[in-house]
């Protein structure tokens, strides 16, 4: 207990130190700004802040670029309610119940309680990081190479059979982000792959590029000349009418807890985000109504379970990653690269090895968590009218940023070219509801995947029973394995997936 | 021409597989090694055959779909797409050539035709912003090796 305390401790002071308090802030605010504009997702501003944060200590730069991450999520429900904006799978779910809360006159309160869920889920979230997840990173420190391909294996199974939409799609996405990471050098001989003879793809594909291009490019692509709703009339924006009335505060606190249970639940398991958290969080919350035909029609449950998860989730997705070195969704995938480009492995011998890096990164969330329910309470309304600025107008400023950003990351033209043909593969796969998450995953996966394949063959002697007869690996690719059978057998997943499906697009990251 | 959105669907599927093809072509060309030190073409070999694999799955997946069977939803879709392509490549061509402002004021011109009707006064206002706050924040600020004018 006083280690756990001592440990809490350094994190707080490194948390609390001025530069590192500066960037979270940063973080945060920038992270609202891009949730709350339609059209810029937190990936898209995490992978552009990220040449930014060479020049930065390690820590600093994920403490802001984390802020961003879950900064967002706040955010993201502004845009959601007020505009009825289902961008992303979680986006979508807010707005079932945000919108028609807007449309009755009551956005000041709907903004007030998703901001109050927001807060609960993230607290909760993080609380279980700080006790799982040095546990399981002690647990993995026995893991070689074979329990570690077959987690990864577990991971990027898991982020492609539960996403929404079609399995094999997002399957078919997994496998294809694992060939782009094939492009580039060999780390074990040394040999050019799949390079076609150009020498700026040595080093394989840029991590930002391709996040960009298939997240960024391809969506404004898809977005252009779609007609874009009008703001709700949110002039004076009263704080008396965003407190929640005694019988409101009743009807969300339990829908809140169970959302934050569920979302930090699925947020831990490695490959699956916060759109499949909202989305069960809804789910169950419908069903354990004892007046379903409320939702839709401006339910606060409804509207709190969701936002809870989706909070939730995000906080719980660092569990896997901080301890395993398996993001859970495709933001904290470009976070891990991040940490790769700073020279930090994340794994478990990270807690133990930076516990100041660690301790102080799970400390800032408190602290930007706390920014953050200022943000969005009293300077509400600030945000509502970055709003009132028409996409058409935005856009291009966004390319231009994402452009000069690639560039700035190699000083190469060419990574701009490589932007644009992920833009182009991105709006392809948007059109055919093939999911990005899963090649992101893929892609930054995959040749961990190949590099531990290779050496469990090494040490195993080229026994491929290897990963059967190491019980820890086993029990990986067993519920691997069930979830791949989940795919044959559609029961509960497919009546829950059709009924969302229609009003949630793609299952996209932020 | 109108393409009915099974064929679509059915041609999507098929550029999968012909990915997956291609990869693991290319990977039986490098060397295999043996089961006890694969080689750099081992894991993208049977990787290739994987998403093969799970292109045919999805293309039995589509065969089962219902689809709407009329044309083609969106038939201007393709414009901003275009316009936005051509705006990047202008400005990867221009950037180290003219300098970072002269080629986000062409990527602009071109971005203006991704829209029918473009109100173009407010975009030129956007232009003018982003040329001294891009110059501010990336040449002086981030210290990113373009000029604002002339080649770097």
């Amino acid at each position: 207990m006083s280690e756990f305390l001592a440990n809490i401790q350094l994190g707080l002071s490194t948390a609390l130190s001025a530069e590192a308090l500066l960037f979270c802030f940063l973080g945060v605010t920038v992270g609202t700004v891009v949730g709350v504009l339609p059209g810029i997702g937190a990936l898209a501003a995490i992978s552009l802040a990220l040449p930014l944060t060479y020049y930065l200590d390690p820590t600093t730069a994920l403490i802001m670029l984390a802020g961003i991450f879950y900064g967002a999520q706040y955010g993201g429900s502004t845009a959601s309610i007020l505009l009825n904006l289902p961008g992303t799978a979680t986006s979508a779910i807010t707005c079932l119940d945000g919108y028609p809360l807007a449309q009755q006159g009551k956005a000041p309160l709907a903004l007030f309680v998703t901001a109050i869920n927001s807060f609960v889920g993230s607290s909760f979230a993080i609380v279980l990081v700080m006790g799982f997840a040095p546990l399981i990173a002690g647990f993995a420190l026995k893991f070689s190479s074979t329990e570690y391909f077959s987690v990864m294996l577990l991971g990027l199974v898991a982020a492609s059979t539960l996403s929404v939409g079609s399995p094999f799609k997002a399957l078919a996405m997994v496998v294809f982000g694992i060939v782009l990471g094939q492009v580039g050098t060999d780390v074990n001989t040394g040999m050019f792959r799949f390079n076609f003879g150009i020498l700026e793809l040595a080093d394989g594909f840029g991590l930002v590029a391709v996040a960009m291009g298939l997240f960024g490019v391809a969506e404004i692509m898809a977005n252009v000349g779609q007609a874009s709703g009008a703001p709700m009339g949110v002039k004076g924006m009263r704080f008396k009418d965003m407190i929640p009335s005694r019988s409101e505060w009743k009807e969300i606190w339990k829908p809140t807890l169970r959302g934050s249970v569920i979302g930090s639940f699925v947020g831990a398991l490695p490959g699956t985000g916060p759109g499949i958290a909202s989305l069960m969080a809804y789910a169950a919350e419908k069903r354990l109504s004892r007046d379903p035909s409320q939702f839709g029609k401006g339910s606060l449950a409804g509207l709190s379970a969701p936002e809870a998860a989706n909070n939730a989730s995000v906080q719980a997705a660092f569990i896997p990653t901080l301890s395993l070195g398996i993001p859970g969704d495709a933001v904290v995938a470009v976070l891990m690269g991040a940490m790769i480009l700073h020279g930090i492995t994340p794994g478990p011998n990270l807690i133990n090895d930076q516990p100041a890096m660690f301790w102080g990164l799970i400390m800032s969330f408190w602290i930007g968590n706390l920014m953050l329910l200022f943000l969005n309470i009293p300077l509400i309304g600030l945000w509502v009218r970055l709003l009132s600025i028409p996409y058409r107008l935005l856009y291009p400023a966004i390319i231009l940023f994402i452009c000069i950003g690639v560039y700035s990351a190699d000083n190469n033209v060419f990574d701009i070219y490589v932007v644009l043909a992920f833009g182009l593969i991105g709006y392809a796969m948007r059109k055919f509801s093939y999911p990005a998450t899963p090649v992101l995953l893929g892609f930054i996966l995959g040749p961990l995947l190949e590099e531990h394949f290779r050496r469990a063959m090494l040490l195993s002697h080229g026994d491929l029973t290897i990963f059967l007869q190491r019980p820890i690996s086993l029990v990986f690719l067993l519920i691997s394995l069930m979830f791949l059978g989940s795919v044959f057998m559609p029961g509960l997943r497919s009546k829950l997936v059709s009924r969302v499906r229609r009003n949630a697009p793609s299952d996209d990251a932020d | 021409m109108p393409v009915r959105q099974r064929t679509r669907e059915q041609i999507a599927a098929a550029s999968v597989i012909a990915v997956g093809a291609g990869l693991s072509a290319i990977a039986y060309g490098y060397p295999q090694g043996s089961m006890f030190r694969p080689g750099p073409g081992f894991f993208p070999f049977y990787i290739g055959l994987l998403l093969v694999l799970l292109g045919v799955m999805v293309a039995l997946e589509n065969r089962r779909m219902p689809m709407d069977d009329s044309d083609e939803d969106q038939p201007s879709g393709m414009r901003p797409v275009v316009a936005i392509s051509v705006a990047m490549v202008v400005l990867a061509l221009l950037l180290e050539r003219l300098g970072f402002v002269p080629a986000m004021v062409a990527m602009f011109v071109c971005i203006g035709f991704a829209e029918r009707r473009t109100s173009w006064l407010p975009l030129l206002g956007v232009c003018l912003f982003m040329a001294i706050f891009g110059t501010a924040l990336f040449i002086w600020g981030l210290s990113v090796p373009i000029s604002a004018f002339g080649a770097s």
